[in-house]
């Protein structure tokens, strides 16, 4: 896919391996020939309902800040003192990743039962907002370099409100 | 030959100095344009009839079987599956058209070797250049991979003539940082980046172990060309008198005496033989082996250019005269105004040769391209360059050539055949008289002049003892230089205190507490910067304090932290309720209260007061350093 359009993906989650202990349990699901009951949880008013809570999540000024620092940052990475990552990266993030930095934290601060973002999820969900979005260079191709890795050092070296 | 008449604005294009990238040498750049323009002439020949095998079986790839429809090709019918359907039937064929060519090119230590004209890495380059323009004329992707020990360049596969110009450019401006093979890392990253059917054709000398089985992987996705290339001089050592041979992979260095018969097998690279065998082995037949030995190819002449002033040269003239009359075979003779040959040169040495061939007018001739017998070669001397870099035409009746003779004592240049056509269509061929030459080493042969009588070889240079002892002088010096600015370093810290004295972490958090208190921030009700402030002078104290990226952590992180590292751990609670509430009201909106407030920046006190009294008894040094 052009990246114009993975772009448009709000995240790019990573999904490992199940641990030996998760891959016992699907083992064990599928011996004892249960199929689970399917049950109705939410109306789809409820969703609706549930999406409008989320947008009121309050996002403090100096948390939008610290957003757009991060996005900044994977287009000038040399600017927070990361030098050795300028030639690596061909692409930095696009304005999509800060409008869905806000979407993603708040979607966190939720499911945390929270009614405001902290800086905890911004962190949690930077990974899957820009992993997508940066667009690496053959030589970081060639030396191994992951997009996952970049979005670590610039968390570890931007300062958190 | 409408390609041939647009070289020029061809050539301009690719020359432009605005072209071209910052760092570039302007003579890499010529090299580029000139090996350019060569390949096109080796493709527009047909020479490279060679090459153009390697694309093989294009478009046969068997796709589908499906009803014809008005429109459809009539002979792509297949005439059985119609029988059997009772229905007009096609068969249909994937046109490969992406298919891709990626060439691994051996930029390593080894490579830097080469006996004549020609270093063994710019014939790669040469060769790539001809497989990438060749493949960039077929309309197929080509890319490449630079490798040492590491992966030097990549430049992923793409198409055009400006892509296969990159990766000439590439190949000649790379500096590679590692000198020695990973033939295996490099088939494995190719295995990585090819991740569709193609061919990989691999430059190289082969000059490694354990590629055979990441060799063998590779082929039974891709069709392999493995192309060696050999250095004659590397399969038979010149009697060369004293020799020090320097590995440029390892830098090791031994000196040997090549004079000596018993000696000089052991120098033709027995690697080099073995290293045939396990190409062979490891591809299990099927990849092609092509060995190039450096100076055959007709690609050679083209990259003579370079260098050539550090080349010393020696004029020995040839020429032959063709007479035209009743008896058609010629006599060649030696007109008397030819230079008088010097006759004497040492092994290896560069000389040129001249021949001029002279006969009636409107005679056409043509020379040899290169020559070359057991000891002695001869290629093509390059053209001189003017200032805008183009060639001038060589006069049609003089060829000069550069040539080297690898065998002591007496040797010649043997008669160079010239082929003529005499305007009335008459063919013939005439020689030159072979060039006696005497050719010495550059050592004296005589064993008690050479004063070395008794090196035996291959030995390895070993260190003198003067040696040690220079080192041993050298490191006293050092100890003592070393210990001498330790103890004035000393000094000047105990003569006056300190001049600027910077803040230690303490102090610095001290004084910005005692000035947040003194803001009166609390009676005005502005909890919020009041917190900001608060939370700030505690993360910066413990970044300064314990040496740890806190600024960047989120409250989460910094108190997972402090309990993680020693001496903090029982710090941690008091951060906890005062991030807390801080996060509250930084983030949230929250409002404070103005005793809950006051606990907390006392809480900072008490952290900043705790840490130093369990940090100070251990580490006193730290705290009188900083």
């Amino acid at each position: 896919m052009p990246e114009a359009q993975v772009d448009r993906f709000l995240l790019k989650a990573r999904v490992d391996y199940p641990t030996p202990g998760e891959e016992r349990q699907i083992f064990d699901r599928m011996l004892s020939g249960e199929v689970p009951a399917v049950a109705r949880v939410l109306k789809a008013e409820a969703v609706h309902q549930l999406t409008r809570r989320v947008r009121e999540i309050y996002i403090d000024e100096r948390l939008r800040d610290y957003m757009v620092a991060l996005v900044t940052a994977t287009r000038r990475p040399e600017d927070i003192g990361l030098v050795e990552f300028a030639p690596l990266i061909a692409c930095g993030a696009s304005p999509r990743a800060t409008l869905s930095f806000s979407e993603a934290s708040r979607a966190v601060a939720f499911l945390r039962g929270r009614g405001y973002v902290v800086p905890e999820d911004v962190k949690e969900i930077a990974k899957d907002v820009l992993r997508h979005r940066i667009l690496l260079t053959y030589e970081a191709e060639a030396e191994n370099v992951t997009t996952d890795m970049v979005v670590d050092q610039i968390l570890e070296r931007v300062e958190v409100p | 030959m409408a390609a041939r008449r647009s070289n020029p604005a061809v050539e301009s294009r690719a020359a432009r100095p605005s072209g071209r990238p910052a760092g570039l040498e302007r003579a890499t750049f010529e090299k580029i344009r000139r090996i350019q323009i060569r390949t096109r002439i080796i493709l527009e020949s047909g020479i490279g009839g060679a090459y153009h095998a390697v694309f093989k079986g294009r478009g046969m790839e068997f796709a589908e079987v499906r009803e014809y429809q008005p429109g459809d090709d009539a002979r792509t019918i297949d005439w059985n599956v119609t029988a059997r359907m009772g229905a007009l039937h096609i068969k249909k064929f994937v046109e490969e058209r992406d298919l891709t060519l990626l060439i691994l090119v051996d930029v390593s230590g080894s490579q830097g070797f080469g006996s004549s004209f020609l270093l063994k890495r710019d014939y790669a380059a040469e060769l790539a250049a001809v497989l990438a323009f060749s493949a960039v004329m077929n309309h197929d992707r080509v890319g490449a991979v630079l490798f040492t020990d590491r992966i030097e360049g990549f430049v992923p596969p793409g198409r055009g003539r400006d892509h296969a110009l990159r990766i000439v450019r590439d190949l000649l401006a790379v500096t590679p940082r590692g000198r020695g093979t990973d033939l295996a890392a490099a088939v494995r990253f190719a295995r990585r980046v090819m991740k569709r059917r193609g061919i990989v054709a691999v430059i190289s000398d082969f000059q490694d172990q354990g590629y055979e089985k990441g060799l063998g992987a590779l082929r039974r996705r891709h069709d392999v060309v493995a192309l060696q290339l050999v250095d004659p001089r590397e399969r038979e050592f010149p009697d060369a008198g004293l020799v020090a041979l320097l590995d440029p992979e390892t830098g090791e260095r031994i000196v040997v005496d090549s004079g000596r018969a018993d000696v000089r097998p052991l120098l033709a690279a027995t690697a080099l033989a073995e290293a045939r065998g396990r190409v062979q082995a490891g591809a299990r037949g099927r990849a092609h082996l092509v060995h190039h030995r450096v100076v055959r190819a007709p690609a050679v002449s083209v990259l003579q250019g370079t260098g050539a002033a550090a080349m010393k040269t020696l004029v020995v003239g040839g020429a032959l005269l063709i007479a035209v009359g009743p008896q058609p075979p010629p006599r060649p003779r030696r007109p008397s105004r030819s230079p008088r040959p010097r006759t004497e040169v040492s092994v290896g040495e560069s000389f040129e040769i001249e021949v001029r061939a002279t006969g009636p007018p409107g005679c056409v001739f043509t020379f040899p391209g290169e020559l070359s017998t057991e000891s002695f070669e001869m290629t093509p001397a390059p053209v001189a360059a003017d200032a805008k870099g183009t060639a001038p035409a060589p006069p049609p009746d003089v060829r000069r050539y550069r040539a080297a003779v690898y065998a002591l004592g007496e040797s010649q240049v043997p008669p160079i055949p010239v082929r003529y056509r005499l305007p009335d269509g008459r063919e013939g061929e005439a020689r030159t008289a072979a060039i006696p030459l005497h050719v010495h080493s550059l050592l004296p042969k005589a064993k008690d002049e050479q004063k070395l009588a008794d090196v035996r070889a291959p030995v390895a240079l070993s260190v003198g003892r003067m040696f040690w002892i220079a080192l041993a002088v050298l490191a006293t010096l050092l100890v003592a230089l070393g210990a001498w600015l330790i103890a004035r370093r000393r000094g000047a810290v105990a003569a006056p205190p300190v001049l600027a004295p910077a803040l230690t972490p303490e102090q610095e958090a001290r004084r910005a507490l005692e000035a947040l208190a003194a803001a009166g921030r609390l009676a005005l009700g502005e909890y919020r910067a009041f917190y900001i402030e608060l939370t700030a002078i505690a993360k910066r104290y413990l970044e300064r304090r314990l040496e740890a990226p806190i600024v960047e952590m989120t409250t989460a992180e910094m108190l997972a932290h402090l309990r993680g590292a020693p001496h903090t751990a029982e710090m941690a609670p008091l951060l906890r309720d005062l991030s807390g509430a801080a996060d509250q009201i930084k983030f949230a909106r929250g409002r404070g209260a103005s005793e809950e407030a006051e606990r907390h920046l006392a809480a900072v006190q008490a952290l900043i007061d705790g840490l130093e009294a369990r940090l100070r008894p251990s580490a006193p040094a730290s705290g009188a350093a900083a």
